[in-house]
């Protein structure tokens, strides 16, 4: 009877699961200026590995991360990038010093992201989910279709 | 490049890192460079260096600039100079040098002298930073190939195409020249000193056979490469291509004895025959896959080079293989181990040595199997140590002029250490 009990129980927790969706804990922040207003996981991983590099309006897409010790850049790149922050520098490094790119600007508060976001044209960054977009002024935050779950 | 331009570029390199630190001097333009030292020992076969003493004949360093003069538009340039035996030297040298439009996502145009997209590590194989192991899998990577797989002056077209549900693929193609390495260099060293022995041995007993004054033109050189990133997170499989034809002039001077006058004394018969050849390279293509998974990376590479030697109508076919397996894995950001081995056949229908066998040389030059471990210390962001140790089974790669006494050991061993500076 008790394990009949747990199994229901276990049933019952699974089913539930997927009606409370994963706290989101990072937002994807752009230059108000941009169209986009929804963005694919997909697209933020092609962004930030100097794939994509035009927004639809035709700006060039200027990357921004924080320092490579910032815990919310560990945790973006986890999610989004699936790359530690050693292998993605190591990533830029290759493409530096093969002619093929030139590393994103990196700053160490997430306040100087916010700041560089809102006055370059088609930049684009990430911050924790601390931030409401009532904080933030000529940015705009990003809806991410397919939100990674953590990697 | 004479000594004072050296010094130059070392003290450019050393007061730009100093009064940098890597940050740009203007908002749009940047400045990035690494210095490298490395030591290498052996204990039979001198290899790349003089490595039976043991060498620090091992360098490079690099000033690496680059500038965005419009949205699309970027525009660089790598300084390099490095130091291996006896190549290089430490003369400076423009390593890359181009311009960038980028059109689209899946378009761009590159136009100047562009590193060739040869498998996984062509393009960054003298930044020693980038990877773990000291040596790049010589199997595929050989040393002796460098200087003419480096780079090509020429135009490119590259871009990114996104499948959806398939992932995405990055390719480059190109058109141009090699920058093919000077006539006095290894590379063709090694070619020459393989033309003369075998000129050699279709002459009489005592003759000698040398090739003077060499001319190589490259007339061109087309490629590409495609890089399939699968949807299975950290996956990809690429495939690169080259193909190209360059031409040889040369001078065969044969010393043939006629007749022993007296004894030790003989009245010689000297001839000297243009000699006008042909390589084309048929193909020289690699096949790789890579698996990425946090802190662990898992490469394999398979390399085929065939080239056709057209010798005054002559034709004779070459084909070498190679291949490795890599893996590494990154404990913190200060630690990484990584070991590959490496397989390389100078012939790929010889695997047990009876060509060289036929002409008196050891069977170890018909192979090179190399177990090779690395153990790499990150001191801070900007200073890293490696430690390696390469245990070597044959000789394919062990050059006859740079072991004078004829003495080479098939199974034998090699020691790097190396340290670099990068900002």
């Amino acid at each position: 009877m008790k394990s009949n009990r747990l199994i229901s129980l276990i049933i019952f927790l699974l089913l539930v699961t997927p009606l409370f969706p994963q706290e989101q804990v990072i937002r994807i922040i752009a230059n108000a200026d941009i169209n986009e207003t929804v963005i694919t996981s997909e697209t933020v991983r092609s962004i930030f590995l100097g794939k994509k590099v035009k927004w639809e309006n035709g700006d060039q897409i200027i990357i921004v991360t924080l320092d490579a010790e910032a815990q919310v850049h560990e945790q973006f790149l986890k999610l989004f990038i699936k790359k530690t922050p050693y292998s993605f520098t190591n990533f830029w490094q290759i493409k530096l010093f093969t002619g093929k790119g030139v590393p994103p600007i990196s700053f160490p508060t997430e306040e100087d992201v916010i700041h560089y976001v809102a006055a370059t044209q088609g930049a684009v960054g990430y911050i924790s989910a601390s931030h409401s977009e009532n904080d933030l002024e000529n940015v705009k935050i990003l809806r991410v279709i397919n939100y990674p779950e953590n990697g | 490049m004479n000594k004072w331009y050296r010094w130059f570029f070392y003290c450019t390199l050393f007061g730009i890192t100093l009064s940098l630190s890597g940050k740009s001097v203007l908002s749009n333009l940047d400045v990035h460079g690494f210095v490298s030292q490395g030591f290498l020992k052996s204990n039979y076969n001198n290899y790349l260096v003089n490595s039976v003493d043991g060498s620090f004949e091992f360098n490079e360093a690099a000033l690496t600039t680059s500038i965005r003069v419009s949205d699309n538009l970027r525009i660089g340039m790598q300084l390099f100079a490095r130091d291996l035996g006896s190549e290089g030297n430490n003369n400076v040298v423009i390593d890359w040098a181009y311009g960038d439009y980028r059109i689209k996502d899946y378009l761009g145009i590159r136009i100047g002298k562009i590193k060739t997209p040869v498998g996984q590590y062509n393009q960054g194989r003298d930044v020693d930073l980038l990877r773990t192991s000291i040596l790049l899998p010589q199997g595929v990577y050989q040393e002796s190939m460098r200087d003419f797989i480096l780079a090509f002056q020429g135009a490119s077209a590259y871009g990114n195409l996104m499948l959806g549900i398939l992932g995405d693929i990055d390719y480059e193609c190109y058109y141009g020249t090699l920058n093919v390495p000077e006539t006095d260099s290894n590379f063709w060293k090694n070619i020459f000193t393989g033309l003369q022995d075998t000129l050699t041995r279709q002459l009489p007993e005592g003759s000698t056979a040398s090739v003077e004054k060499p001319d190589v033109t490259m007339k061109y050189v087309v490629g590409g490469a495609v890089k399939w990133n699968s949807p299975l997170q950290g996956l990809n499989l690429r495939g690169s291509y080259a193909t190209g034809k360059l031409n040889i002039d040369a001078d065969i001077q044969a010393v043939v004895p006629l007749m022993e006058i007296q004894p030790g004394l003989f009245l010689n018969n000297f001839m000297n025959i243009p000699l006008s050849a042909k390589i084309d390279v048929q193909h020289f293509y690699t096949l790789s896959a890579e698996y990425s998974h946090y802190n662990l990376t898992a490469t394999a590479e398979y390399l085929i080079e065939n080239y056709d030697f057209t010798i005054e109508g002559k034709k004779l076919n070459y084909k070498g293989e190679g291949y490795y397996f890599l893996t590494d894995y990154r404990f913190s950001d200060y630690f990484a181990i990584g070991s590959y081995y490496s397989v390389h056949y100078p012939r790929e229908n010889d695997k047990t040595g009876d060509y060289p066998a036929k002409w008196g040389d050891p069977r170890c030059f018909a192979w090179q199997k190399d177990w090779c471990t690395t153990l790499r210390f990150d001191i801070n962001h900007n200073w890293l140590i490696k430690l390696e140790y390469h245990l070597i089974n044959g000789c394919g790669q062990v050059r006859k002029f740079d072991n004078p006494s004829g003495e080479i050991k098939e199974n034998w061993m090699l020691y790097g250490l190396k340290t670099t500076y990068h900002f």
